[in-house]
C-alpha cells in the first residue's frame, strides 16, 4: 500500500466533470484507490458519488492511497490527474 | 384546494396565453415496501436490482438523444452527471449488500442508500456540489419506479394540452417537455432569469413563476388558463374570462399574420431613421427563431448556459458553440458577453462562499480578473470564432477604467499566443463594456475611448441605480426602468456614443419592451437588442414612429418626477400603435 499527498489546483476544485475523469481513470486499474482529505477519510477512489463528497477546492490537500498489484502505476496517474487542470483552462 | 374559480399571480416570464388541464409535477414520494425478502431470493433481487439500474441507465440515455438531436447537444450534456452516478459503484455495492445482510427488498435497499448518499451531499459546503443534489433525486425517483414495474413518465408523453404545474423544474425536466402538448407551465418559485424562464421562453411556452404556493392550489386536470402576458393563472375560470382569452388569443393569432406579413419591411421610422433590430439569445439554436423574426445580426449572446453544466465547458465545445452563431450570422455582427456568473445567476459553477449583497459582490468580470486561466479560455474560444465572421465580445460588470484596461490586456495575451500557435482569429474583433453599474455612465467619456462599443444593460443598470432588487417582492414595485434617473444616464450613454463615435446597443427587456420604443428612439437610441419573438412587435412601432417627435417624447419624459408619470405619458402618446395586449385596458 502506498499513497501520496496532491494540492488541489484547479481554480475550480474537484467539481463534477473533474470528479467523473478520476473515477474513469481510477477504474482502469486493479488496485484499490481511497481517497482522503481532512477529517474526510476512506472515500473510494472509483465512486463519483464519493470523490463528489469530497469536495476537494483548490488548495486543498487531498492523500490518495493505492493498494493492489498494479498501485505504483495507479497512484503516479492519478496523483498527475488531480493536480491537473482537468481541460477546464486548456 | 378550492373547487371553485380562483386565480395565481406571479412573474411573467416567457408572454402568450395557453390553455389546458393541469398536470401537477411532484418528486419523490413513492411508497417504499418494508418488507423482507427470504435468504433463497437474495440472488434473484440482486439481479433484479442490477438489470433495473441497467434499463434506467437506457432510459436516461434515450432521454438525452432525444434532447440532443431535438435541441443540441449543450442541453443534452445536463444528463450527463445522473448517468455517471447511475453507474456509480458505491450506489451498487451498498444496495447490494442492503439486500444480501438485512434481506432488504431492492426498492428499501436503494432508497436506504440513496437517503445516506443525499444526507451526505446536503453537508457538503460547496454550493456547487450540493445542488447535485437535484440530480439524485432525479435518478432515485427513476429507478424505483422502474423497480415497481413502470415506467418513468416523465414530461414528455402527454396525450393531450396540459398546463405543467411544479414547485420548480430542473433544467433536465424543461428540456424534456412536448411542445406540442404543453401549453403553459406555473412554477411555485423562479426569477425571471431562472433557466426553467430561459428554456420556456427559447421553446416559446407561456410561462408563470413565483406562484408561492400555485402547485399546490390546483387539482389535477382542472381546466386552467395561463396569462403569460399579464403574468396571471386562471384556475377553472369561468365561462365569460374563458370568452374573453379565446378571443384574447384569436386576436394574437391575427396580430401574429398581420406581422409575419411585415417580417420583410425594414425597420425604419417614418421619416426614414434606420433603426437595427439585433438578437438576445441564450441558446445557439435560437439563431433559426432570430433570423425569422428579421434579426440583423445577435447583439446579446449569454453564455451563462454553457456554463450550466456539470462541468465547465472545454474550449473546444465554447469554440464550436460560437463558430455556430458566428457563422450562421455572417456577415451580420454577432455580440457575444462573456460569462456573467454571480449575483442571482450562476454563483455555484464556481466556488464562490455565499455572500452577504451577491449582486455587490464577485461576478462578472471580477471572477474574470480574479480566474484569468477560466477568462483566457473563453477568450481563446472567442478569437478563435472571430476568424469565422464579425465577432464583438462584452463585458459585464464592469465599474472603472481598470478592469477594461487589464480584461484588453489578456486578450492581448490570449492573441500573441494564437499568433504564436499559428491559430486563426480576426484582428479586427471588437471589445465592449456593458453599461450596467451607474459609474460607467457618469464616466462614459472615460469608458468610450478605451472600447469598441458600449451596451447598455438595463435590467441591472436599473436595479444598481435604483438600489433595487427585482426578486424581491417586498421591493420590487420600486424597480422601474422608467424611472428618469436611469432615463438620465442612458441619455449620456447615448450622447457619448454619438460624440466618441461607438456604437451604443441597448439589451435590457426595455429594448423588447413596445412601451418604451418611442422613448428609446428619442433618447438616440438605434440599435436595440430583444428576445427574436419581440422584434416583429418592435418594429411594427418604429415603423409609426417619426424620430423628431420621438426627441420631444424623451425630452418630457426626461424632465419628469417618477417612472409612473413617465408610463402613462408613454402610454397616451402610443394609444392605438401599442400592442392589443400592452393597452391599459388589458393589462394587468
Amino acid at each position: 500500500m502506498i499513497d501520496k499527498t496532491v494540492v488541489i489546483t484547479n481554480p475550480l476544485g474537484i467539481h463534477a466533470r473533474p470528479a467523473a475523469l478520476i473515477v474513469q481513470e481510477a477504474a482502469q486499474f486493479a488496485a484499490e484507490i481511497t481517497l482522503s482529505k481532512g477529517d474526510v477519510a476512506h472515500i473510494n477512489g472509483k465512486s463519483i458519488m464519493g470523490v463528489m463528497m469530497l469536495a476537494a477546492e483548490n488548495g486543498a490537500e487531498v492523500t490518495i492511497t493505492a493498494d493492489g498489484d498494479d498501485e505504483v502505476e495507479a497512484l503516479e496517474k492519478i496523483a498527475a490527474l488531480m493536480q491537473s487542470n482537468f481541460e477546464d483552462t486548456v | 384546494m378550492t373547487a371553485s374559480y380562483h386565480m395565481l399571480s406571479g412573474i411573467s416570464a416567457a408572454p402568450g396565453v395557453g390553455m389546458g388541464r393541469a398536470y401537477i409535477h411532484r418528486k419523490g414520494a413513492t411508497v417504499i415496501s418494508r418488507r423482507r425478502i427470504s435468504a433463497s431470493q437474495v440472488d434473484a433481487e440482486i439481479e433484479r436490482f442490477l438489470n433495473t439500474l441497467h434499463m434506467a441507465g437506457d432510459d436516461i440515455r434515450r432521454i438525452r438523444r432525444m434532447v440532443a438531436s431535438e435541441q443540441g447537444e449543450e442541453l443534452a450534456q445536463i444528463f450527463d452527471a445522473q448517468l455517471a452516478m447511475i453507474e456509480d459503484v458505491q450506489i451498487k455495492e451498498q444496495t447490494q449488500q442492503w439486500i444480501r445482510e438485512k434481506l432488504y427488498s431492492a426498492e428499501r435497499a436503494f432508497s436506504v442508500t440513496l437517503q445516506q448518499m443525499k444526507k451526505m451531499f446536503r453537508q457538503i459546503e460547496n454550493e456547487y456540489l450540493r445542488s447535485r443534489l437535484s440530480d439524485v433525486v432525479d435518478i432515485e425517483n427513476r429507478v424505483l419506479v422502474r423497480l415497481a414495474g413502470g415506467e418513468t413518465h416523465g414530461l414528455q408523453s402527454f396525450r393531450s394540452n396540459v398546463i405543467v404545474f411544479a414547485h420548480d423544474l430542473l433544467p433536465s425536466e424543461m428540456v424534456q417537455l412536448e411542445r406540442r402538448q404543453v401549453k403553459g407551465i406555473v412554477l411555485d418559485s423562479g426569477g425571471t432569469t431562472s433557466h426553467a424562464a430561459i428554456i420556456a421562453r427559447s421553446l416559446g411556452i407561456p410561462i408563470v413563476l413565483g406562484t408561492d404556493s400555485g402547485s399546490r392550489r390546483v387539482e389535477s386536470g382542472s381546466e386552467v388558463i395561463v396569462d403569460g402576458n399579464g403574468g396571471v393563472v386562471h384556475i377553472r375560470p369561468g365561462e365569460d374570462i374563458v370568452r374573453e382569452y379565446r378571443s384574447q388569443m384569436r386576436r394574437q393569432q391575427r396580430h401574429r399574420r398581420d406581422l409575419d406579413a411585415k417580417k420583410t419591411l425594414p425597420a425604419e421610422t417614418s421619416d426614414g431613421l434606420s433603426i437595427t433590430l439585433l438578437a438576445n439569445i441564450d441558446l445557439p439554436k435560437e439563431i433559426e427563431l432570430a433570423v425569422d423574426n428579421g434579426a440583423r445580426g445577435v447583439g446579446m449572446y449569454r453564455t451563462e448556459f454553457l456554463y450550466l453544466n456539470y462541468r465547465l465547458p472545454s474550449e473546444e465545445e465554447q469554440f464550436r458553440a460560437y463558430a455556430k452563431i458566428v457563422e450562421a450570422m455572417a456577415p451580420a455582427p454577432v455580440t457575444i458577453r462573456t460569462i456573467d456568473l454571480g449575483g442571482d445567476k450562476l454563483s455555484h459553477v464556481l466556488d464562490v462562499k455565499t455572500e452577504d449583497n451577491p449582486f455587490l459582490g464577485w461576478r462578472g468580470l471580477r471572477i474574470c480578473l480574479d480566474e484569468p486561466g477560466l477568462f483566457k479560455t473563453q477568450l481563446r474560444a472567442l478569437l478563435r470564432a472571430s476568424s469565422l465572421g464579425a465577432l464583438r465580445i462584452l463585458l459585464p460588470m464592469i465599474s472603472g477604467t481598470q478592469e477594461l484596461v487589464r480584461a484588453r490586456a489578456l486578450m492581448e495575451e490570449v492573441k500573441d499566443e494564437l499568433r504564436e500557435s499559428g491559430e486563426p482569429f480576426s484582428e479586427d474583433a471588437e471589445l465592449g463594456v456593458m453599461v450596467e453599474v451607474p459609474s460607467v455612465a457618469l464616466m462614459v467619456d472615460r469608458f468610450a475611448p478605451h472600447c469598441d462599443f458600449l451596451s447598455l444593460g438595463t435590467n441591472d443598470l436599473t436595479q444598481y441605480t435604483l438600489a433595487v432588487d427585482r426578486g424581491n417582492s417586498k421591493v420590487a414595485s420600486l424597480y422601474d426602468p422608467f424611472h428618469p434617473a436611469v432615463l438620465q444616464l442612458i441619455k449620456t450613454v447615448a450622447d457619448a456614443g454619438v460624440c466618441y463615435e461607438k456604437p451604443v446597443n441597448i439589451c435590457g427587456e426595455m429594448a423588447g419592451d413596445p412601451l418604451a420604443t418611442v422613448l428609446l428612439i428619442g433618447l438616440g437610441l438605434n440599435r436595440l437588442s430583444l428576445s427574436p419573438g419581440l422584434i416583429p412587435e418592435v418594429k411594427e412601432i418604429i415603423r409609426s414612429t417619426d424620430s423628431a417627435q420621438a426627441r420631444r417624447v424623451a425630452d418630457a419624459c426626461l424632465s419628469m418626477e417618477t417612472g409612473e408619470e413617465v408610463r402613462s405619458y408613454l402610454e397616451d402618446v402610443a394609444g392605438e400603435s401599442l400592442p392589443y395586449w400592452m393597452r391599459s385596458e388589458h393589462r394587468a
